[in-house]
């Protein structure tokens, strides 16, 4: 029902609902007319079915166990994965590492050390700052991605307001918070200061 | 034998006619020699497209058997390799016609013995009409991005695939119960969904050979008259509704913009192409002949996810394309 492979993260399988929520929309132009009332309740109740087992960690376990499927659902996908996991196992020298190095060094240049002041004392952070701040310390989205576990898109959607692409509201905050620590922020104002501002937005 | 390709879409006015008569230019520009067959046979007109008031000879003159072979009765259009069969010269009782007579004609087009056959139909969802559109291997079904024809073209697509159904149901082993619903004996049944809800509790084991007749249609998607303004994913969006509730392959060819001009060479009789060869318009229908010319030769599905994609990309950084680059 959700169109998402098995191994899909929960940041997918939540994007893949809202995306299909859409669709199904009693106003889409793409849809409403293909459906009467009552087929478009019964498919948003299997929607609503189907992302409640797979966003419930002990349902999806069974799910996949009853489709046979063995691997580990809230393992990150592999684009994440790879490098992702290679950092924690590797110790030093690996990527995850290369990428805190990295920050250390691009925290020290002028331009970063003032963005970072600016962003601690202001009482909102939007996206652009962020991306702002991330390209004073001289780093690649990429980068962020194949060396940290913020989920794949987290950062695009962040720093291009696209909103919709973004987690949860709870996942969001965790997510935030493990990016300003990555980039050697005050997490708790950067959090305050972007989800402030946020919900000014949407 | 060539291919044969339907333009649909059961809203009138919509460009069925314009499409056909602008693809089959464009596709015997590539070299390819097209036909185009007027299938619409209650309300012709593919001939004034081309300028010409009346025909000497169509699809009349086959029924009538003043001709022999359906080719015989087609007029040139003035363009290398494209001619025209047109059926302006059809009795005005035509639109009622006998199943004999169909017949013939379904017959005669697929010996027609060009590379491209371009059957324009009528609006609606007449049994004539879902049975020539089920006569060609695979069809275009066209809207305009209102809901009005969306909405018209989703009950075409179900209409021609009930129809589909129920020719494969009469005429393969059922169960005496499925076949009274292709019937209509039975009531209940007014969607594909509910015949295959009959299949399943009746036929269960038939089930795959439906679904695997079903997925040999091919329905292509062209939205035409689309304004700076539509959503670019709107035709992408249409097409996986499609694929998920329906058992055939639905893609998505392209998006048609809107321009005045289309009118202006309507009042001039003259094909649009022929006139206005560098418009964003003409752009999209060049792409559109290439892209179907293209499908013959092999699956295109991953250029049109990447399009879908880019175009997703661009609406989400607020900068809508005025048309979608296909």
């Amino acid at each position: 029902m959700l169109d998402v492979s098995p191994n899909a993260s929960a940041y997918e399988i939540g994007r893949a609902h809202r995306e299909v929520l859409a669709l199904y929309d009693e106003n889409a132009l793409a849809s409403y007319s293909f459906f009467d009332t009552d087929e478009r309740v019964k498919i948003l109740e299997r929607v609503g079915e189907a992302y409640a087992v797979l966003s419930d960690r002990k349902r999806r376990a069974e799910y996949d166990r009853s489709l046979g499927i063995s691997s580990d659902p809230y393992a990150f996908p592999a684009a994440v994965r790879k490098p992702g996991q290679a950092a924690r196992a590797g110790g030093p020298g690996s990527t995850e590492n290369t990428l805190r190095e990295k920050v250390r060094r691009g925290r020290v240049n002028g331009d970063a050390r003032r963005l970072a002041a600016r962003l601690g004392g202001a009482g909102q952070v939007t996206g652009h700052d962020l991306k702002l701040l991330r390209r004073a310390i001289g780093l690649s989205v990429e980068e962020i991605e194949a060396g940290s576990d913020l989920g794949a898109g987290l950062i695009p959607a962040l720093e291009e307001d696209h909103f919709e692409d973004l987690p949860s509201w709870l996942n969001l905050r965790s997510s935030l918070f493990r990016y300003a620590q990555l980039l050697q922020l005050d997490a708790e104002k950067i959090v305050s200061g972007y989800l402030s501002w946020f919900s000014e937005q949407v | 034998m060539g291919r044969i390709i339907s333009v649909g879409g059961g809203k009138g006015g919509i460009g069925k006619s314009f499409l056909t008569t602008n693809l089959g230019m464009l596709l015997a520009g590539r070299g390819h020699r097209v036909v185009l067959v007027d299938l619409d046979l209650g309300g012709p007109n593919l001939h004034t497209f081309f300028g010409c008031s009346s025909v000497e000879s169509g699809v009349g003159d086959f029924l009538s058997r003043s001709v022999e072979r359906l080719d015989q009765a087609a007029t040139p259009t003035g363009v290398a390799n494209l001619s025209l069969i047109a059926s302006c010269d059809c009795s005005f009782e035509i639109a009622n016609l006998p199943y004999a007579q169909k017949r013939k004609i379904i017959d005669a087009v697929r010996r027609l013995p060009h590379d491209y056959v371009l059957l324009d139909l009528g609006a609606g969802t007449g049994f004539n009409t879902l049975d020539f559109f089920l006569a060609a291997g695979e069809g275009i079904f066209l809207c305009t991005p209102e809901p009005t024809s969306i909405e018209n073209a989703f009950r075409f697509v179900k209409a021609v695939t009930l129809r589909r159904l129920k020719q494969l149901i009469k005429t393969h082993a059922f169960t005496a119960i499925t076949r009274e619903a292709a019937d209509r004996v039975r009531e209940g049944v007014t969607a594909p969904a509910d015949l295959i809800d009959v299949v399943l509790r009746h036929d269960p084991d038939r089930k795959p050979f439906l679904e695997q007749m079903l997925s040999e249609l091919k329905f292509n998607l062209v939205l035409n008259q689309v304004h700076p303004r539509v959503d670019p994913t709107l035709g992408y969006r249409i097409v996986k509704v499609c694929n998920r509730h329906l058992h055939s392959k639905f893609s998505f060819l392209g998006n048609v913009n809107y321009d005045e001009q289309v009118r202006e060479a309507i009042l001039a009789r003259r094909p649009y192409v022929d006139r206005c060869s560098q418009t964003m318009t003409a752009v999209d229908l060049k792409n559109l002949a290439a892209k179907l010319a293209d499908i013959g030769n092999g699956p295109t599905t991953g250029e049109l996810h990447e399009t879908a994609a880019r175009a997703i990309a661009l609406r989400r950084a607020g900068r809508v394309p005025q048309r979608i680059g296909l």
